[in-house]
């Protein structure tokens, strides 16, 4: 479901609200199943879902993945990689060169955009260790001789920060919602989850780019800020409706009732049950909101109205690869390799979302089997 | 020639926890123009049955033996394409869920005129007449008008009506009643019995009525084949199972069977004058039996034969070996009183079957006893 | 039935009025914008803006000014004759700030037709092309068909929509020029462009309609078609595409809306003069007044495709509307 720009909000999902309704008959059973989930199974329910998860072969693989190349990206500046904004005009358009025929040079100049001081320690250490050696041009380079490699690594840091930024700030504001609506429902539930569905049919790509354009009018700085709090601040939907009807299905489920008559006070009860019914669907939505996140990103960045040169992206790189290409000369991997890493890393997320919720969403193990 | 015949069908699912032997030797005849009432509890395969006989099982349903005839020929080795002329034509079924069986985005005519249109071309003035003229016999009224209706717009009673005329358009020779009536209230249950009976005997087709109600049975059905387990035990004619049963399951199905179905026990029994006495309603247990013990699941079937942990006549050898389904020329007591012997040629998967008729005959007058034994027989379990 | 539009156009007044006010709060308070004082734009198009916005007016006038969709008159309450009607609603929404002498609605007016033709191209091939693919994977679910277009699906809804229209395009116009690069001129032009916007939404449809299909399948009304002696083919197609096709057409309203979204960077990559262009322009360059107006002209349409597509989808649905009979 996640993962095209057709997923992008501006749409209701009308097709899942239909697949949910259908599956109605099971609410009931899906209120039981929280709360004996919650309440009956003793011992730690985590390592039981662990243990589901690894049993998933591709979500297990796609969480190994998107792990391993968070690492890379995390840690880019300490690869012996060459500068991703390096502009070396005499090397344009450099086809990829395999690995054995140049493994790398010794050309390392250290040339970023104002790096944080992490990133700073980060290169200096880079420096002791391998001097000026950098790898060799395995991905060619693009029209202003930039190392391809290099620039989508860096470009992943960005799809990296975006994609947690708006996914933490999608947390805050949609759990939150969500809570509130489903604990006090009545009136105040339904007033919310009308504004929710009136905003999710907003075309909000547009809006979005419409706020950028007159908010993020002066520096691309304020423009880069600007562009994390609204994508985080328009992915907040689908997760404060889901939190929403947990949260009203597990104060219908008789145990909190039995709860308030023994005497606990609301708020603790609210705590105590609340975390771990709420905790699983929230993961699944974080690893459904990630990919989206990300490719508004991109999206954007493809636009030009995203993250600005010399910084990269994956969008930006995209971009760079279509404008590249012309008939006299079509520098394939420009366009390529970017499409693949992000295919490859939506994919990644995508299977991981798909395991997590088969593991994770009682709802979904009520389903039968497609 | 035997209309329909099945013989020692096994079925089993194959599933991720290993197979589920689902049916184990279902077996019966069916002869034209007569109705034949398959009982057992729910659980037990009745509906899997009726879908093998239309060849619309599940996927992953495997059928491991057994032969289904229909006029000598076997069903389960057609094509598809020889299946797709079988079904309708010369089986149709009534499904146990009229709500769901109907696609709610077609209207009524629409689907009626599928059955016909599957079979042979007509025009579509004549399959209009056709339909609406199937409707009215299955008593719906302003039948032309409901053709154009939505299954949504009709009552329970009317889609389960509507099922009934679909199953009907195509002059099928065996009809298949699952449930019928499961799903209707009452007042209908007697309507829709009746229905099928009146229309039985004008086209003369035989009837498969699945059903776990014996009341149903009695009113409705000559012959019984009863079923435990996935599993025939008992093969009947209505009136000799309501006097003698051979089986201890069929026992316990009698004796738990409501007031209301023992009533029309009594009237089964009371058209053969040559009976003794029988229980009358009123004699009837105020307390409503239920057999002790539950019915196995298809993944934990005992050894042995399948009823041995809730039947009150086991003996060693029942937890080994399994009873088959076989003629066994037995003296049934039929009068207690008087002594009398007759000595029939019955069909039930029982190896203490004289005992059981012995108790079947005594409990008529004296249920106790039996009950007693019963409920001794589950003591050490419960 | 009617309950619903009426819902449906509830919710259009009030997200149009809340997108008007704060965008008008937004292009008063920020600077640069069309009422900042020292925004440096070229003569002309300050004389426009005087004239179009009434500088010299108190705030509240000037919005409602500029929501129209009266004129407000210099010293009456509302203009008088030719001049009778501008501001948004009346499709008034000012002249451009960077194309001199153009009106955005002049811009719209020229632009809208080739952005909708695109996006009418795209939803007409892939949603058919997807319920076809989606029936037939149902159909032969399990074998190698149901393989490949699973692999195709899944590529579609993983790779974002300008992969897509760049890799089209270096294969289909450079490497293997079948198709010309830009343009928008012939039918030749359009199929490149068509295909990049559609394809998303192709492999979105098919994967709701063969889950729906397959899931019908299971259900007891295909059972029973299957009991009345009808081929594989009527029962799949007649029956359990009938009902697997209701999601599909509620899928058509965020279809659209995707394709709207889509369309910005198809017409970025081919160079089409279409909507999408000019809005991500003048994103870039900062001209309010266009992109507002592109934005409430897609917010008016989202929202009535949206309803249009709910209001298909029930009226297709004979349960829906409540003539239940008792
Ligand atoms: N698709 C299936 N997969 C696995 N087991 C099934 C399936 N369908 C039915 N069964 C099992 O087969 C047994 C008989 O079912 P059924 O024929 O519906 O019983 P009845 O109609 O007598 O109530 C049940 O125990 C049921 O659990
Ligand atoms: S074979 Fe044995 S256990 Fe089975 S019904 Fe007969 S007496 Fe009971
Ligand atoms: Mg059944």
């Amino acid at each position: 479901m996640t993962g095209s720009a057709l997923d992008l909000p501006g749409g209701r999902r009308t097709p899942a609200t239909a697949a949910r309704s259908r599956w109605k008959l099971t609410e009931r059973e899906f209120e039981l199943r929280q709360s004996a989930a919650a309440t009956v199974s003793g011992e730690n329910p985590w390592r039981a879902r662990l243990v589901q998860l690894r049993r998933r072969r591709t979500a297990w693989w796609s969480l190994w993945l998107l792990g391993l190349s968070s690492l890379v990206c995390l840690f880019a500046p300490l690869l012996p990689l060459p500068s991703p904004a390096l502009i070396e005009l005499r090397a344009p358009l450099l086809a990829p060169i395999a690995p054995w025929r140049v493994f790398g040079t010794f050309d390392f100049q250290p040339e970023y955009w104002p790096l944080g001081w992490l990133d700073r320690q980060l290169l200096e250490l880079r420096q002791f260790l391998f001097g000026t050696w950098q790898s060799g041009p395995w991905l060619g380079t693009d029209s202003k001789g930039r190392d391809l490699l290099a620039r989508i690594v860096f470009g992943g840091r960005t799809s990296l920060a975006v994609a947690l930024a708006g996914a933490a700030t999608s947390l805050v504001i949609g759990v939150s919602y969500g809570v509130i609506a489903g604990w006090f429902g009545g009136r105040i539930d339904r007033w919310m989850m009308r504004a929710v569905d009136v905003l999710q049919s907003l075309p909000f790509v547009f809006l979005v780019i419409f706020l950028l354009t007159v908010l993020g009018a002066r520096s691309s700085s304020a423009r880069e800020s600007i562009f994390f709090v609204v994508i985080g601040a328009v992915w907040w939907l689908s997760m404060a409706r889901v939190v929403r009807g947990t949260v009203r299905g597990m104060r219908s489920a008789a145990f909190l009732e039995c709860a308030q008559v023994l005497g606990a006070s609301q708020a603790s009860s609210l705590v105590r049950h609340l975390v771990p019914n709420v905790l699983p669907i929230v993961i699944v939505y974080l690893t459904l909101t990630i990919p989206s996140v990300m490719l508004f990103e991109s999206f954007l960045s493809f636009l030009g109205l995203g993250v600005s040169p010399p910084r990269v992206s994956w969008g930006l790189l995209a971009l760079e690869g279509a404008q590249a290409i012309n008939p006299l000369a079509i520098p394939w991997w420009l366009v390529l390799f970017p499409a693949l890493v992000m295919g490859l890393t939506l994919l990644a997320l995508t299977m991981l979302g798909d395991g997590l919720r088969d593991v994770l969403d009682p709802r979904s193990q009520a389903r039968p089997a497609p | 020639m035997t209309l329909l015949e099945v013989r020692n069908l096994r079925l089993r699912f194959d599933t991720k926890d290993g197979p589920l032997q689902v049916l184990d030797e279902i077996s019966f005849k069916l002869e034209a123009g007569e109705t034949l009432a398959m009982v057992g509890e729910s659980g037990s395969g009745k509906s899997l049955t009726a879908l093998t006989l239309m060849g619309l099982l599940p996927p992953g349903a495997i059928i491991e033996t057994g032969e289904v005839l229909l006029e000598g020929r076997n069903l389960l080795t057609l094509s598809a394409r020889q299946w797709r002329s079988v079904r309708g034509r010369e089986l149709a079924m009534v499904y146990q869920d009229a709500n769901s069986a109907l696609h709610p985005l077609l209207t009524v005519g629409e689907q009626l005129a599928e059955a016909i249109l599957a079979h042979r071309k007509e025009s579509p003035s004549e399959v209009r007449k056709a339909c609406a003229s199937a409707l009215g016999e299955v008593g719906i009224s302003a039948p032309e008008a409901r053709l154009d209706a939505y299954p949504h717009e009709l009552s329970g009673g009317m889609r389960q009506r509507v099922v009934i005329a679909m199953a009907l358009l195509a002059r099928p020779k065996v009809l298949i009643a699952d449930e019928p009536t499961t799903a209707v209230d009452v007042t209908m249950q007697a309507q829709i019995l009746e229905l099928l009976e009146h229309l039985r005997a004008k086209y003369s087709m035989a009837v498969l009525l699945v059903t776990h109600d014996l009341g149903v049975v009695a009113r409705a059905a000559q012959k019984v084949a009863v079923v435990y387990a996935g599993r025939t035990v008992e093969l009947a004619t209505t009136k000799e199972l309501f006097q003698t049963p051979l089986h201890p399951y069929s026992v316990g199905l009698l004796r738990s069977a409501p007031s209301e179905a023992a009533q029309s026990m009594a009237s089964v029994l009371a058209a053969s004058p040559s009976q003794g006495p029988t229980q009358s309603p009123s004699q009837a247990p105020a307390r409503l039996f239920s057999i002790p013990g539950m019915a196995p699941s298809p993944a934990r079937m005992p050894v042995g034969c399948a009823f041995h942990p809730r039947c009150p006549f086991e003996v060693a050898r029942c937890s080994r070996e399994r009873p088959e389904l076989k003629a066994w020329r037995v003296e049934v007591p039929s009068n207690m009183h008087t002594g009398l012997v007759t000595a029939t040629s019955r069909r039930a998967a029982c190896f203490e079957q004289e005992r059981v008729a012995a108790a079947a005959v005594a409990s008529r007058t004296g249920w106790h006893e039996l009950e007693q034994l019963w409920l001794a027989k589950m003591e050490p379990r419960t | 039935m009617i309950r619903a539009a009426l819902r449906h156009l509830a919710g259009l007044v009030i997200s149009v009025v809340i997108v008007l006010a704060v965008s008008f709060a937004l292009m008063h308070a920020v600077p640069g914008g069309p009422f900042d004082a020292e925004r440096g734009l070229h003569p002309e198009i300050e004389a426009n803006l005087a004239r179009a916005y009434h500088l010299d007016w108190p705030v509240w006038k000037q919005f409602l000014q500029y929501i129209g969709p009266f004129n407000l008159g210099p010293d009456g309450w509302l203009g008088t004759g030719a001049d009778r009607f501008g501001g948004v609603l009346a499709l008034d929404f000012g002249p451009s700030l960077r194309h001199r002498d153009y009106d955005v609605a002049d811009i719209l007016a020229a632009s809208l037709p080739v952005s909708f033709q695109l996006g009418a191209l795209a939803l007409a091939w892939s949603v058919p092309l997807g319920i076809l693919l989606g029936t037939l994977a149902a159909a032969r679910a399990g074998t190698w068909l149901d393989a490949l277009l699973r692999v195709l699906t899944t590529t579609g809804i993983v790779l974002p929509g300008f992969v897509i229209a760049s890799l089209s395009l270096l294969v289909f116009a450079f490497a293997w020029p079948l198709f010309p690069v830009a343009g928008w001129s012939s039918l030749r032009h359009m199929v490149l462009p068509a295909f990049a916007l559609g394809a998303p939404c192709a492999t979105y449809v098919a994967r709701l309609t063969r889950s729906g299909v397959l899931e019908n399948l299971q259900l007891d009304f295909v059972r029973t078609a299957k009991g009345k002696g009808l081929g594989r083919g009527a029962v799949i197609w007649r029956h359990a595409l009938r009902s697997a096709l209701l999601p599909v057409v509620a899928y058509l309203g965020p279809a659209s809306a995707a394709i709207l979204t889509g369309s910005l960077v198809v017409e970025k990559i081919f160079f089409l003069p279409g909507a999408g262009t000019h809005f991500v322009n003048s994103a870039l360059n900062r001209d309010y007044t266009l992109a507002l107006g592109v934005t409430l002209v897609y917010t008016v349409l989202v929202f009535c495709l949206n309803a249009l597509a709910d209001l298909l989808a029930s009226f297709l649905d004979p349960r829906v509307g409540g003539r239940q009979e008792s």
